[in-house]
């Protein structure tokens, strides 16, 4: 055969299966439509917690980033001389320094949908240094240092930096990977399950066809691969779904719920969301194959049709 | 004369004991047609069954075309029945399907584009005289005209061996003859032929080799050695 013969065959093999893939989605969906509720629901489930979870892990790591100490300074004292007396200490450091305005702003830029604080007036929010340490010098226990060195400075409020909060809030961090870990594999494990049994419930209704299938020379290849097809049109189908829901209750949440809050909700970004098809699609391949493989092994003889 | 089938010393023991053949000792060329006889249980299906590999023997060895079946693999079981065409007791068609759609099964297979496979269809059904039930479901057919379109799916692929299990079973005499116009037809092409059958005036009107069999034994064969007691 030649290259262009062999081509038009691929293309054959592939119309043909692509085909198939896309008339047993549609018998699924007829027959089981529910099943793709389901998938769609644990999906959106895993979405909507994962967005919660990456949205509060985010919040505490701006809460802790330990580059940064903010310094409070008292009332009355000239901008000028506390930045001479903090760079008398001769550290790797570089400041910054935040006016009320800016002070405000930099609310705002956190906060963008707080209506209610952009009302507040500028007074309202207290000056401050921000002391941002060089990467080389960033560690813990350099930072511990700074911050009490800082707070000796003549003039100095307070000093506030992230690396108490981080102890505290590591653990949370750690918790709430270990339990998106754990619903991770669950939500595998169910969206698995109702893939294999949906297509567990067309093979039984399409038994006879598929013993005629193997009577008249079909190789298994000719039977699963279709299934895997509809399998990944499942998966894609309900992800897309999902991935709606999900982002309407992002923005339901931040429209109503958190519409003042310092807490904000990030739907996840692009290529998480696309880490994630991945994973889908690879647990619904799987399952099609497992279910369909065990099926026509267990179906051996044509006269069982 | 090519030698297309070799069966030596076949034994068949079903899981539950039963014997379905014993010591079978066949040679068929390629061309024959064999009318397989022998009363109900004497093993006439299970013999057809091991030619397209739905039954392995527990004993010795079935070729067909230099392949040792019991040899084969899954893919290799798959590609040895694409040359084989089968022809059910039980016709073993989609009922609620068109009699088109039953014909495409054995030519979706081979991935062919759909204007082929009209085509080879189209033709078949025509010399089978069902030509104008091409759209009707299979369960609105008569008895031989489904036998027919059974037919019809077990030759479409132009098989080198024909196995057909009591083809003209439910039929009367006019259908019968017809079912087997066609398969002699398709033989005369140079296909090789077995056919499982109690009726002793299809054999007389169509003749060829009679191989019988009585409780899985050959204890007779008209073209080749014979086995066991002559019957």
């Amino acid at each position: 055969m030649t290259a262009v013969g062999k081509g038009i065959r691929a293309l054959d093999k592939f119309t043909h299966t692509f085909s198939k893939g896309l008339i047993i989605f549609f018998d699924n969906i007829r027959g089981n439509m529910l099943s793709v509720f389901t998938i769609t629901t644990l999906i959106f489930f895993y979405l909507a917690v994962f967005s919660v979870n990456y949205s509060a892990t985010k919040a505490i790591d701006k809460l802790t980033d330990i580059k940064t100490i903010s310094i409070f300074i008292e009332e009355g004292v000239e901008h000028s001389d506390m930045l001479n007396r903090l760079s008398k200490l001769q550290m790797p450091v570089s400041f910054k320094l935040f006016d009320k305005q800016a002070a405000k702003d930099r609310v705002m830029k956190l906060v963008p949908g707080a209506k209610n604080i952009e009302k507040l007036p500028v007074e309202l929010f207290p000056e401050f240094i921000e002391m941002t340490m060089a990467d080389y010098a960033a560690q813990d226990g350099l930072v511990f240092e700074v911050a009490k060195e800082v707070e000796k400075v003549g003039g100095v409020r307070t000093v506030e930096y992230g690396k108490r909060v981080g102890e505290k809030l590591s653990k949370v961090k750690y918790t709430s990977f270990i339990f998106m870990l754990f619903i991770s594999i669950l939500t595998g494990i169910s969206v698995a399950v109702v893939i294999f049994n949906t297509i567990r419930l067309n093979l039984y209704r399409t038994q006879k066809k598929i013993m005629i299938y193997k009577l008249v020379g079909a190789t298994k290849s000719f039977v699963i691969i279709p299934y895997m097809f509809a399998a990944v049109l499942e998966a894609a189908f309900s992800y897309l779904l999902a991935m709606l829901a999900n982002h309407l209750f992002v923005l339901g949440v931040e429209k109503y719920l958190l519409r003042d809050s310092y807490f904000f909700l990030f739907t996840p970004p692009m290529p998480l969301y696309g880490f994630f098809y991945l994973l889908l699609t690879a647990t619904a391949v799987t399952s099609a194959f497992i279910c369909v493989y065990s099926f026509l092994i267990r179906l051996k003889s044509i006269n069982e049709a | 004369m090519i030698l297309m089938i070799e069966m030596h010393k076949v034994d068949v023991v079903y899981d539950d004991g039963n014997v379905g053949l014993k010591g079978i000792d066949v040679h068929i060329n390629s061309g024959e047609i064999v009318y397989i006889t022998g009363h109900s249980g004497a093993g006439k299906t299970s013999l057809l069954r091991l030619l397209y590999g739905d039954l392995a023997p527990s004993r010795g060895i079935v070729r067909f075309d230099n392949r040792i079946i019991s040899h084969l693999r899954s893919k290799g079981i798959a590609y040895l029945r694409r040359e084989i065409g089968v022809v059910f007791q039980d016709l073993k068609l989609l009922e609620d399907k068109t009699v088109y759609e039953n014909l495409m099964l054995p030519l979706e297979i081979f991935y062919l584009q759909k204007n082929l496979i009209q085509e080879r269809i189209y033709s078949l059904l025509k010399q089978l005289d069902i030509f104008t039930h091409r759209d009707f479901p299979v369960k609105k057919l008569s008895g031989g005209e489904k036998q027919r379109v059974a037919l019809a799916r077990a030759l479409i692929n132009e098989p080198m061996l024909i196995l057909a299990d009591e083809p003209t079973g439910n039929l009367d005499s006019k259908n019968a003859d017809k079912v087997m116009d066609i398969i002699l037809r398709k033989s005369s092409k140079g296909s090789t032929t077995l056919i499982a059958t109690h009726d002793q005036r299809i054999i007389k009107e169509y003749p060829g080799r009679v191989i019988h069999l009585d409780h899985g034994m050959v204890t007779y064969d008209s073209g080749g050695k014979r086995n066991q007691s002559v019957g």
